[in-house]
């Protein structure tokens, strides 16, 4: 079971002329188990900087980030806001890139390829495929790791509501067949109550205003009562926030 | 890896995107009717400025020359020669360039401390630094070697420094988030994207490099193609002047099309699918 364990972070940038301007303000955070947590605030609140972090891409000013699975370090997938394919690999050769485990990674990474349902396109090379098509590559690459902990940024921000709509239903599925623990930044209200165990508001500044636990059995539906009744109810306390700042 | 791609039944891919795509063929056609075109338009080019001054030999004359030069070893001896000061000074170029071009791209303070001196480095026509070194140096190996690495030097300078920057940030965090090992890392993302710009820097600096050292030995040496260019320059016989310019060009546009523009297609292959 893996296990994420954020303290007292904190991420400050310097800019050339000296000024300093905080991004990530003492956030404590700890996730166990296969627990899907979504991250939401609005634009600029630091979550892709959070991730980053969460992620080692990116250092923390102060504070610590625990990432662990069982007695090791936790394995990381991170799906990114743009699909960061290498134009110069085909699909599989792409996934193929980030395996570690050599072995039997045909396999996993063709399974993926059809959860998403792309799997005849392993051949293509991204330029190929539209950029619904290379989000769903970039979900397949993150998932076809395995890893113990996945990391999401607003991975269907780009696409039209139709498409991201199927995805999140797809992702929705594949986590329920795979369970792991994830980290999913969002700034859709309905998104996050559809797939989260717990709704964590970051405030301008970095600050975690609030955290929301949702307690609805899934598959969930955006038709569901109970669903808009407290998407409703996040999406009034977001206000709330936005209308503070 | 790719084989077994292909192979599978899983993948009954519709769209042939790699190897042989119909439309390779064509280009391959036109490209040799292309190649034709030109060397007739040359020759018509030629009987049209013989048709003034008539002092002009006709390209058989010319290349009755060039047989001769050939019988009496006279190519292979000044080619070999050239070709050794050609090399030795395009490496050097190839070496500086690319250690100027990296910290042309990769730090400020060297761009606003070189690019003026590269842009100065790229007007100068090759013609100056063979005048000059031949002043310098006078008749020896350095006047050639010299003028072939200045003259490649800024189009090394300029292409590395292009392809510096064409480094994808967001591709090298995305592998140091999966922890993709380093070497991977280096040949799959970065190798791929310096690829374009590392070749062109190449092609170009072969180019100038080649006018450069003709003009040095024009003007400085006493062997050479660009000296034996000189010899029936001097000895007022056209023939033997064209025959050499004529060689001239033709290695030039081998060593580009045969041996630099496939590999730069090779390297760029990803751009056209
Ligand atoms: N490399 C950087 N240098 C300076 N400021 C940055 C950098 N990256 C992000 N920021 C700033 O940090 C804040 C949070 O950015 P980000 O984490 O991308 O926000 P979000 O993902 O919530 O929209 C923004 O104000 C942004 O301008
Ligand atoms: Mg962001």
């Amino acid at each position: 079971m893996a296990n994420i364990e954020i303290k007292q972070l904190e991420k400050t940038y310097t800019d050339a002329k000296g000024r300093q301007t905080r991004v990530l303000d003492s956030i404590d955070l700890t996730v166990s188990g296969d627990t899907f947590v979504s991250i939401v605030g609005p634009s600029g609140s630091g979550k892709t900087t959070l991730l980053n972090i969460v992620s080692g891409i990116e250092s923390a000013t102060s504070g610590s980030v625990s990432l662990r699975e069982g007695g090791r370090d936790a394995k990381v997938g991170y799906v990114f806001q743009d699909p960061r394919l290498l134009p110069w690999r085909t699909v599989m050769q792409n996934l193929s890139f980030v395996q570690d485990d050599r072995s039997d990674w045909e396999v996993r990474a063709r399974h993926y390829l059809e959860l998403v349902g792309l799997g005849h396109l392993g051949d293509r090379f991204p330029a190929q495929l539209s950029g619904g098509q290379q989000q769903r590559i970039g979900i397949a690459r993150a998932f076809s790791v395995e890893p113990d902990i996945l990391l999401m940024d607003e991975p269907f921000s780009h696409l039209d509501a139709m498409t991201s709509r199927s995805l999140r239903e797809h992702l929705e599925q594949i986590w329920l067949q795979s369970r792991k623990t994830v980290l999913f930044v969002t700034h859709d209200i309905t998104e996050a109550v559809q797939l989260s165990d717990r709704i964590i508001v970051l405030a301008p500044g970095g600050r975690i205003h609030e955290t929301i636990e949702v307690d609805l059995p899934r598959p969930r539906r955006a038709s569901d009562p109970r669903v808009a009744v407290l998407q409703a109810e996040v999406l009034a306390r977001f206000e709330a926030l936005e209308a503070a700042a | 890896m790719t084989n077994t791609l292909r192979d599978s039944p899983a993948i009954s891919n519709p769209v042939p995107v790699t190897g042989k795509a119909p439309g390779r063929f064509v280009g391959k056609g036109t490209s040799i009717l292309a190649g034709l075109l030109s060397l007739l338009s040359i020759w018509v080019v030629w009987e049209i400025a013989r048709l003034w001054g008539g002092r002009l030999p006709s390209l058989a004359e010319t290349l009755a020359r060039l047989g001769t030069e050939w019988a009496g070893n006279e190519i292979w001896i000044n080619f070999a020669v050239s070709i050794n000061r050609f090399v030795l000074g395009l490496v050097l170029a190839l070496v500086v360039g690319a250690i100027l071009g990296v910290a042309i791209g990769l730090s400020k303070f060297a761009e606003a401390a070189l690019s003026d001196l590269t842009m100065v480095g790229l007007a100068a026509p090759a013609v100056i630094w063979a005048l000059l070194t031949t002043m310098w140096f006078g008749f020896g190996w350095l006047t050639p070697v010299v003028t072939v690495f200045l003259s490649g030097l800024p189009f090394v300078v300029v292409n590395i420094a292009k392809a510096v920057r064409a480094v994808p940030g967001d591709l090298i965090l995305m592998a140091r988030a999966f922890e993709v090992p380093r070497v991977r890392g280096l040949s799959q993302i970065i190798a791929p994207a310096v690829a374009g710009s590392a070749i062109a820097a190449v092609r170009f600096a072969v180019i100038s490099a080649w006018n450069g050292l003709l003009l040095a030995e024009w003007f400085g040496s006493t062997s050479g193609v660009g000296w034996r260019s000189r010899y029936w320059y001097d000895a007022n016989q056209m023939d033997g002047f064209l025959a050499w310019v004529l060689l001239f060009m033709a290695f030039l546009v081998l060593v580009d099309q045969i041996l630099l523009a496939p590999i730069e297609r090779r390297a760029t292959r990803w751009r056209r699918v």
